[in-house]
């Protein structure tokens, strides 16, 4: 089991191009196995261009992508044939690629066909039941087509589909969006079984309550950049950037009030990082103590691993 | 006299297993607020539709009636009120900027959709749509009107939709969650929805799975399942004290009120669909507490001061 790590990650369009533009810059995170690593906000670049990278259909435009201490940038395609089904993208029933004639189970096999094409036939087929199981799904669901499986059924079998490669990572982009509140609270826990399982989960949504509840850690996204990034925990009670305090107060709130004063359209507070230590880490010590520039974001990953996953 | 009153509506099933409606009964004081909380399946997306008596409408409602009462029209059925494009109901689209045409600019496309709204000249329209900008709090909306979507935040582009929606000062409004903007400025657009209530004594329908909304926007909720109310009170007590076990479950799956951390509580099973409707109380095959009484009989409508809900073993009862 390995951890992905990104430094002052930028991400952009078409990165091989000499004028690429860059939509994401200083994304700064690390994932241990087992970690759920939360990012919210305003995701939708980030998700795109995650996925690309973490798919080998991208390279950064500048800083450091590594999983298992293999650099993404510069892997070859030989790195990414190893590679590519450790790291799972699943991305909810939003764009589930099932056909629509087919059984659902066609998907399965065409996503482990495709990245393990050498696989024992009989250990396929059981790495397929065994991504229904824990995706939740009853097997014979797999069997239907899946216009005839309701939303939640839908959003488990494109976890199945995610899951059938066994993978170590699983960027999970906003599977919750949609969602009624009882199948959120299903999806959730799922996630966090997974996790229990060992998998290092990468979980983007735009709920910030739902990412602060799962979450280990947690990056907040704003125009492009990751603004604060810390224990979730420590977020959802004391956000430090104007946007994290501008997305807690504007969630729908179970008191009510967040919704009653309306704000002028215009520009959102600045996208200047706020730079944070987590607050239950031990004191600095006298040699390294804490930069106001973006190279105290690194000792601060580093001071976040030692804490070591929550339990 | 009451604004909306739906006595014991009943529909056919729709598509994609959504069930059709089955005794609902409803009543709507003008200028309140109330929320429908109901999930995918609910019957609750059947309602705009038959609330706003479209022509296929008719022929799905299979008892029951709606009636639409205001000083303007006096009693009537809401299909009457469409047909004759009086002031009455509006239905808030879910996404209020997909509407506008990228390329043209925003101003005239206001006018037409004002003018197709209600009977008013275009300068008249033109006057009302800057009126309306202003007032939802947009910097310079003659420079705004002068440009095209995509020039524009969309923020702003929201407001215009809502500007479109709201010309006509409905009396009733209909809403549903919406899709397509981001949390911050969907937080602005509902206080302006608020702010439009209050201030001009526009009543709300606000139909929603998610109590956490409908705690946001209305006072009193009424809790939807299998077509069919099975709780209504304030909406801060459905959410402390829920009676019926399905307003519990969806009560405690709130991520919002959960311990950081802990895992959520589920329910089992998941939604009846609407062509079989489980015997006796729908919710029976879900419920930790059903009983064999809940088999076999429907449980009827339990008043208890301001909060009323139907279920023989409610919750926080020794």
């Amino acid at each position: 089991m390995s951890s992905l790590r990104l430094k002052d990650l930028s991400l952009g369009p078409r990165a091989w191009l000499r004028r690429a533009q860059t939509e994401i810059s200083g994304v700064s995170l690390e994932m241990k196995p087992g970690e759920i690593v939360a990012l919210t906000g305003q995701i939708q670049p980030a998700a795109r261009h995650l996925a690309a990278l973490l798919s080998g259909q991208n390279a950064p435009l500048g800083g450091r992508a590594e999983f298992d201490g293999v650099d993404l940038g510069r892997a070859r395609r030989t790195n990414w044939r190893r590679l590519r089904w450790r790291i799972a993208i699943w991305r909810g029933a939003a764009e589930a690629p099932f056909s629509p004639r087919l059984p659902a189970m066609a998907g399965l096999t065409e996503q482990i066909d495709t990245l393990l094409p050498r696989l024992d036939p009989r250990l396929r087929d059981a790495q397929i039941l065994s991504a229904l199981q824990r995706a939740g799904l009853d097997p014979d669901l797999a069997l239907r087509q899946i216009s005839s499986l309701t939303s939640l059924e839908r959003v488990e079998m494109s976890l199945a589909r995610a899951l059938v490669t066994v993978p170590e990572v699983l960027l999970a982009i906003d599977p919750i969006a949609g969602l009624d509140p009882l199948d959120r609270a299903r999806t959730l826990n799922r996630l966090r079984a997974l996790a229990g399982e060992g998998v290092g989960i990468m979980f983007l949504t735009e709920d910030i309550q739902a990412a602060a509840q799962i979450a280990l850690r947690m990056g907040v996204l704003h125009a492009g950049r990751m603004v604060e990034y810390g224990m979730a925990e420590d977020i959802a009670l004391m956000p430090r950037h104007p946007y994290t305090q501008l997305l807690l107060n504007t969630s729908a709130d179970p008191l009510g009030g967040n919704w009653r004063h309306p704000r002028r359209p215009g520009p959102l507070p600045s996208a200047e990082p706020v730079i944070l230590r987590p607050l239950r880490d031990p004191p600095p010590k006298l040699e390294d103590t804490p930069h106001e520039t973006p190279p105290a974001m690194e000792s601060d990953l580093e001071n976040t691993g030692a804490s070591g996953p929550e339990t | 006299m009451s604004l909306l009153t739906i006595r014991d509506l009943s529909s056919e099933p729709g598509d994609y297993g959504e069930a059709g409606l089955n005794g609902l009964d409803l009543t709507l004081e003008p200028g309140g607020r109330l929320a429908l909380i109901g999930e995918h399946g609910s019957g609750l997306l059947s309602l705009p539709a038959l609330l706003q008596g479209t022509p296929e409408a008719g022929k799905r409602i299979t008892s029951g009636e709606i009636r639409f009462e205001s000083q303007e029209t006096g009693p009537a059925t809401p299909a009457k009120i469409n047909r004759q494009g009086l002031r009455g109901l509006t239905c808030l689209p879910r996404d209020l900027g997909a509407g506008f045409d990228p390329q043209r600019r925003i101003g005239p496309q206001m006018v037409l959709a004002i003018r197709r709204r209600c009977r008013m000249s275009a300068r008249d329209a033109e006057r009302t749509a800057l009126n309306l900008l202003d007032r939802y709090g947009v910097a310079n909306p003659a420079h705004v009107c002068e440009r095209r979507p995509e020039q524009l935040d969309p923020a702003e582009i929201w407001r215009a939709g809502l500007a479109i929606a709201l010309a006509s000062e409905p009396i009733l409004l209909i809403a549903a969650p919406f899709t397509g903007l981001d949390t911050v400025r969907l937080a602005s657009i509902w206080a302006l929805i608020g702010r439009q209530c209050m201030d001009h004594g526009t009543a709300l329908l606000l139909l929603t799975p998610n109590l956490a909304e409908a705690a946001e926007m209305a006072e009193l909720g009424a809790v939807l399942y299998a077509g069919r109310v099975i709780e209504e009170g304030a909406v801060r007590d459905l959410i402390d004290h829920p009676r019926h076990p399905y307003t519990a479950a969806l009560a405690a799956a709130m991520p919002e009120r959960a311990r950081l951390g802990q895992s959520l509580p589920e329910l089992p099973g998941s939604a009846p669909n609407g062509q079989t409707l489980p015997r006796g109380c729908a919710f029976h095959p879900r419920c930790a507490s059903a009983l064999a009484g809940c088999y076999l009989e429907m449980p009827e409508m339990t008043r208890e001061q301001s909060h009323r809900y139907a279920c023989f073993w409610p919750q926080g009862q020794e």
